[in-house]
């Protein structure tokens, strides 16, 4: 490994004011992406800010019909918290399918979003669930957040410090993944509202996205609806050596039905 | 100016002090600077889980986090699960249903086995799905889930 600098602020002032003086510093929560990028030299800051410490970013709270996880929370304690399980069990299961049990223990929710890989997890479920994302400086939400393959709203020194859900007792996610990674060739989270359904795709474009083509349809609709008749317009499909684009919308239209069921 | 770090861990019920580089893996403290060769490097990019630790009770892959990271945590190795004459249950297992071949992934399958029961985990699909990110070459992994859910129902 290259030569870099560890800071291990105890404060969110401190870490952001250590950011702003460093010449290319990175925030460092779980490290399940970060180390092994820095170890091949596909990212190299100069500083590396621990963040892991920092008590105003960790927690998971209920408040008015709203679920907040904070943004050091990892995806074991996502999986296992009843306060999820029981008010948005599709989002718990979904942290039960993140790589594996060693990534989950270290990975945390911040980090995985602030990554931004268009094949992980958390961005179906965020765009499905209509997510905000907490920093320090404003509120985001999810469709806004997510600009491009690894690239996010977020400006310089700003830190994610916590996730808000609403609360969706009505929710399911069905990953088809690489066996190597257990990243999504296609991931789908779709969630319940009382009035409409919302399915997210992840994994097969750029960046995750809303399946705005099926938006308008009730329950009843989409339970009998034909999804070959799906046209994607305006997606762009990944192509890679673990699919083709042509897989990948055919992975979507066939595993939506079962979505669906799952969700119901 | 020395660009080390002071840290204090628990390693193996037992507190050392270190002077370390930012840049220095766990795993390469565990083997390199305190001759804990038990830990395995086998595909060194997060994958094969041969160096599969304890950090606070919970699995890591130790090539995966920096050293200067776990300043304060304890540790637990393989080198703290049993002695060559007095095996732990876990490693009793393994033995009687030759859960290995050669040997070289079954630290870290010990180590998830050991998590495996603290999450009390039963079935055969909920073993074989929470053994992702523990590679295997030789065995074809049959006798490693037979060993663990053997484990498993031991008292």
């Amino acid at each position: 490994m290259y030569k870099f600098k560890y800071h291990k602020p105890t404060s969110l002032e401190e870490s952001i004011n250590l950011f702003k003086e460093k010449e290319f510093p990175k925030y460092l929560s779980g490290g399940m992406t970060l180390i092994p990028s820095m170890k091949q030299l596909l990212s190299s800051p100069t500083d590396l800010i621990d963040i892991q410490d920092i008590k105003e970013l960790k927690g998971i709270y209920e408040s008015e019909n709203k679920i907040i996880i904070g943004a050091l929370t990892t995806h074991n304690e996502v999986a296992h918290s009843s306060i999820i399980k029981k008010n948005i069990k599709g989002l718990s299961y979904l942290a039960s399918k993140i790589a594996d049990n060693a990534v989950r223990n270290s990975g945390t929710i911040g980090g995985s979003i602030c990554n931004a890989d268009p094949a992980a997890d958390y961005p179906a479920a965020l765009l499905s669930l209509n997510a905000t994302i907490n920093t320090n400086i404003r509120e985001i939400l999810a469709k806004d957040f997510f600009i491009d393959m690894f690239e996010t709203k977020l400006e310089g020194s700003e830190i994610v410090t916590s996730v808000t859900f609403p609360i969706k007792k009505k929710s399911f996610y069905l990953k088809f993944s690489s066996q190597a990674s257990k990243y999504a060739i296609v991931g789908m989270f779709g969630s319940f509202d009382g009035d409409r359904v919302s399915v997210s795709i992840t994994g097969a474009a750029n960046k995750a996205f809303n399946l705005e083509e099926i938006n308008d349809q009730s329950p009843n609709q989409l339970k009998v609806y034909d999804f070959d008749k799906l046209e994607f317009n305006e997606i762009s499909f990944n192509s890679d050596i673990h699919a083709s684009a042509e897989y990948r919308s055919s992975l979507i239209k066939n595993m939506l039905p079962d979505l669906i069921n799952n969700i119901f | 100016m020395s660009d080390k770090i002071p840290i204090v861990i628990n390693i193996n019920n037992k507190d050392v002090t270190l002077n370390i580089e930012s840049r220095l893996l766990l795993v390469d403290l565990l083997r390199n600077n305190l001759e804990l060769k038990g830990t395995h490097i086998g595909c060194d990019t997060s994958q094969c889980g041969s160096c599969m630790v304890m950090i606070d009770g919970k699995c890591i892959k130790s090539c995966s986090i920096l050293a200067v990271q776990c300043n304060k945590k304890s540790i637990k190795t393989i080198e703290s699960i049993g002695k060559e004459n007095n095996l732990s249950n876990v490693q009793k297992a393994f033995n009687e249903n030759h859960g290995l071949q050669c040997g070289f992934c079954t630290p870290g399958f010990i180590m998830t086995a050991l998590e495996c029961k603290k999450n009390n985990i039963s079935t055969e699909e909920e073993v074989r799905e929470f053994l992702d990110g523990n590679f295997c070459r030789c065995t074809g992994y049959q006798n490693i889930v037979k060993s663990i859910i053997s484990f498993l129902k031991m008292s």
